[in-house]
């Protein structure tokens, strides 16, 4: 996992804990707002610390990506492709650091959510390679899927792709047809 | 038929031929452990008649066996030997990484750098007198109270500088040298001032029975197709062995078998007895 | 009665005696130097050995059976209906799917399956095959097609030899994308040109034997080929910092393998290392009498001659080094060196390797691995650089010294001579009872990239896989290696 802290949370921290302290101050003695401070302090540091940045489990049908150039989608190389493979390689090129996930469109919500296959969300942090790779499982029909790549809840970029899987049963009937044809 | 005559007969004729055999085993042994009178003769005459001055005496007659030395570093244990040199001592220094050690006591310091090592006795020093001859008997009873034994080493005295001995010591394996491994020894008219270089104990022979060494007749005829015209005379011939300066910094070594010719100057060529060639 | 008895037994010890003593005198070192080795020496090179020769016809020159056993796939791959399973050895199954493929390209070489049709095929359509039913025979190593036909079927010509000229590895695709028949595709590195030959065979059998093949070697793992992830080019609106080659096959998931620890104890090393000696100095030629020998500090055991060095160090490395400017050990099966090509190298190395190795416990021999390319990489070549790699389950175990990672065994040979021989001897067992985790690959080029990269081009990585490597501190851990821009590396 990769811990960092942006310079505007760094800013916003410090304003919040100003604003924190003068309220305190008001209402406690000085020295007892002054150690309050510092355990807040502390206390939020050890859990920006602790917890990475993780990515919302459902997005609106709707979102967009408030930047661009962040991710590019590698494979599929077409945002609209069907295939006879039930299992859908996936992949993009994400600036070291940033956080990628995968979410798949549910038609009964209507909204995108994130992947989970095993308990385990489909949610990485991407390494020096600038590479991400995941695998998904395929649903018979149109299935849409969407990867989101970004640093935080407001600097993000999401590309939307849909898949669709051919019946295994109609791709052999065409070969059959093709092999007769040249035989 | 008088079986017990035949038996008779058969038993003197078999002890007959066993006496006859053992005579030719005993002479055919004898003939190869030995070289013989003629060829010796030989070879000198083939020198002579090239120029080069030798008496068939100094030819050494006696084969050489065919062995290696396994020689142990005397050094490989450093506190053991402190222990046979110093006796009780202080460890000043024990580097196992870089092979470093410094033993001291009242007497005497021990210094070991990888293998080589350096005695220096802390004693005052007594010269020899101007007129005063040197005494190598000294130097071997001082070698022998460091813990060196008496049958495996020789004193050859170099000089004598400012009355103190000077010389090196040379381990030997049932009375022959080994080449290539030496101690530097100082000493004055009371025992040994400093001892330094590199020292190695027999530990076994490998034998090659079955491989005879090159005769010393072979290794002096060659010595006639020399470019350098050396040497003008032969003054000794010795069987020795040698092992190469390059692998004194070893826990074990191997030292070969070796012809050691000198010439009328003192000057001396090592030889391979294996295969004859000169060894640089 | 007495008398009769002594005489008896008189006449008894002189006739013993005699034999004794003629024994003595004919067998001594007085006049056979050698004693009875000059007899059976004699018996050998003149009676024995032409009657071996004349047996012996059916061997091809320049190859040797011990390749069978050394060239092995690096992994297999079974692909069937979104299925897809990497085997290697050491995997329950991996015997049973290597016979069945051996099997089959032996018959197509062979001509017993007959090829009805060959034709080329596009790079695209040779990686997209490996999505549908394929088995892909992977030796991890570019390979003369000659030695992999002498290999396979015992014949180094044959109907495929017109076509390859080096070869790394083949498919057998039961249903192509269009035509619904097994097919043999396999691509030539010199050319670069795939080629897809049509088997005239039932398929249905094969389809029946590779479903079940898959159904049993499953591992849960999911594995993309780097193809599939686009990972292979670099797109124009995106700069990349690495490519893959794009048949690297990688695992999404962090996968597990077992532990590896050394076969024996220190002391049992320590004792075979002793006994090893005198048939270690023999298999190098080392004339014991004429050699000069030490133990240096480091109680590395060294063997000078006068045109080579040989080492025994107690970490059970062994290190042969001619002198510059000298030939070397003579390890070749024939006196004529005319057209020492790798396949000759190959043969005289593998018969020289088998050789050392027969000193060795009996199993050490079947976990070697040739891993070394075997091609000629110019017409003139005689040089060859060779490796040997210790696999345990098909992986590889590496050395770590301070001049780098080593496989197993490295060697040179220069037109039949050895020049050059660096071995460990010590094998390991995987230890079922513990674990370890092996990274993803890509977390593996994430330090990779951090290492390397310049800043400009991107890296190439042409090859990559797990392996064990044995620290200088005696600890074995897996990591990844493989050929980054053309230079074998661990990637850390």
């Amino acid at each position: 996992m990769n811990f960092w802290v942006k310079e505007g949370n760094k800013k916003s921290i410090y304003a919040c804990l100003k604003l924190y302290q003068e309220v305190l101050q008001l209402v406690m003695k000085k020295y007892i707002s002054r150690i309050c401070v510092v355990l807040l302090t502390l206390v939020m540091l050890m859990s920006m610390a602790v917890s990475a940045y993780a990515a919302p489990d459902v997005l609106p049908a709707e979102v967009e990506s408030t930047v661009e150039g962040l991710l590019t989608l590698k494979a599929p190389e077409q945002l609209i492709t069907s295939t006879d493979n039930k299992k859908l390689p996936i992949s993009a090129t994400v600036p070291e650091g940033a956080q990628v996930t995968v979410y798949r469109f549910d038609a009964v919500t209507g909204c995108y959510h994130k992947i989970v296959v095993d308990d385990v969300p489909m949610e990485t942090t991407v390494g020096a390679t600038m590479l991400y790779a995941g695998q998904v499982d395929l649903t018979t029909g149109n299935n849409k899927f969407l990867i989101r790549g970004g640093w935080d809840d407001s600097v993000y970029i999401v590309v939307k792709f849909e898949v669709n899987l051919l019946h295994i049963g109609f791709m052999d009937r065409i070969k059959g047809v093709i092999s007769s044809i040249f035989n | 038929m008088n079986w017990g005559r035949a038996k008779t007969i058969l038993i003197i004729m078999f002890l007959t031929v066993d006496i006859f055999l053992l005579c030719v085993l005993l002479q055919t042994r004898s003939d190869y452990e030995q070289l013989p009178k003629e060829t010796v003769e030989k070879t000198v005459q083939i020198l002579q008649d090239k120029g080069i001055k030798i008496q068939t005496e100094t030819v050494p007659r006696q084969r050489t066996k065919n062995q290696n030395i396994v020689l142990k570093n005397y050094f490989s244990n450093p506190a053991q030997a402190a222990e046979l040199m110093l006796g009780i001592c202080e460890v000043k220094l024990s580097d196992d990484e870089n092979h470093e050690y410094l033993f001291e006591n009242e007497e005497a310091t021990l210094k070991v750098k990888d293998t080589f090592f350096t005695y220096t006795s802390k004693k005052k020093v007594m010269p020899y007198g101007s007129g005063e001859k040197t005494d190598t008997k000294i130097v071997q009873e001082n070698l022998k109270k460091l813990g060196f034994k008496a049958n495996e080493f020789t004193v050859l005295q170099e000089q004598n500088s400012s009355g103190l001995f000077e010389g090196r010591i040379i381990p030997l394996y049932n009375g022959k040298k080994i080449c290539g491994i030496s101690m530097n020894v100082k000493a004055d008219k009371e025992g040994i001032l400093s001892l330094e270089g590199h020292w190695f104990s027999s530990a076994e022979a490998e034998s090659y029975g079955n491989e005879p060494l090159l005769d010393i007749t072979a290794v002096l005829v060659n010595v006639i197709y020399r470019n350098d015209q050396w040497p003008k005379s032969v003054e000794a011939i010795e069987s020795c062995f040698y092992t190469s300066g390059d692998y004194l910094e070893s826990r074990e070594i191997s030292a070969t078998p070796i012809y050691v010719i000198t010439d009328q100057s003192g000057h001396q060529k090592y030889f391979d007895a294996r295969v004859g060639n000169e060894i640089e | 009665m007495l008398k009769k008895y002594l005489k008896n037994l008189l006449l008894f010890f002189s006739v013993l005696l005699m034999f004794f003593l003629a024994g003595q005198i004919w067998f001594g070192s007085y006049f056979l130097p050698d004693g009875y080795s000059y007899i059976t020496s004699s018996i050998h090179s003149h009676i024995i050995n032409p009657i071996q020769k004349w047996f012996d016809k059916g061997h091809e020159a320049g190859f040797s059976q011990n390749m069978k056993v050394l060239l092995k796939p690096n992994k297999i791959v079974l692909n069937h209906s979104g299925n897809r399973v990497m085997i290697q050895n050491g995997h329950p199954d991996f015997e049973k799917v290597r016979s069945f493929s051996d099997e089959f390209i032996y018959k197509v070489l062979t001509g017993e399956y007959s090829v009805r049709i060959k034709e080329t095929i596009s790079t695209d359509t040779y990686h997209s095959l490996l999505k549908g039913k394929t088995i892909y025979v992977d030796y991890g190593k570019d390979c003369d097609f000659r030695l992999f036909s002498s290999t396979l079927c015992d014949q180094s010509s044959n109907l495929l030899s017109e076509d390859i000229s080096i070869v790394s590895g083949y498919i057998i695709g039961l249903h192509d994308s269009v035509m619904n028949d097994v097919s043999l595709y396999i691509t030539d590195k010199k050319s670069n040109t795939a080629y897809r030959y049509i088997i005239e065979m039932n398929k249905n059998a094969l389809d029946a034997q590779l479903q079940e093949y898959l159904a049993g070697a499953s591992t849960g793992n999911i594995l993309s080929y780097s193809f599939e992830l686009n990972f292979h080019k670099e797109q124009e609106n995106s700069a990349s910092k690495v490519l893959f080659d794009p048949l690297i096959l990688l695992d999404l998931m962090p996968s597990e393998i077992p532990s590896v620890q050394m076969l024996g104890t220190e002391e049992e090393h320590r004792s075979r290392f002793e006994e090893m000696t005198e048939d270690v100095l023999e298999v190098f030629s080392i004339n014991s009498r004429t050699m000069r020998r030490y133990t240096d500090l480091e109680n590395a055991r060294v063997f000078v001659e006068n045109n080579a060095t040989l080492t025994m160090y107690p970490n059970g490395r062994l290190e042969y080094q001619t002198v510059q400017g000298s030939r070397g050990l003579d390890i070749s099966n024939s006196t004529d060196r005319t057209n020492y090509d790798v396949s000759r190298a190959m043969a005289d190395s593998v018969d020289f390797v088998a050789a050392l190795c027969s000193y060795m416990p009996e199993t050490y021999f079947e976990h070697l691995q040739i891993s070394s390319g075997l091609v000629s990489q110019t017409e003139r070549q005689t040089s060859y650089k060779l490796s040997f790699d210790y696999c345990v389950n098909g992986v590889p175990v590496r050395w770590q010294t301070e001049d780098g990672y080593h496989a197993a065994i490295e060697m040179e040979v220069t037109e039949g001579y050895l020049t050059s021989y660096r071995h460990c001897l010590w094998g390991y067992k995987a230890y079922e009872g513990e674990r370890q985790q092996c990274l993803p690959l890509l977390t593996a080029a994430d330090q990779l990239v951090n290492t390397l990269h310049n800043g400009t081009e991107p890296l190439h990585i042409e090859t990559a896989d797990y392996c064990y490597v044995v620290e200088e501190a005696g600890a074995v851990v897996p990591k990844w290696y493989g050929r980054v821009d053309g230079v074998e590396r661990i990637f850390e």
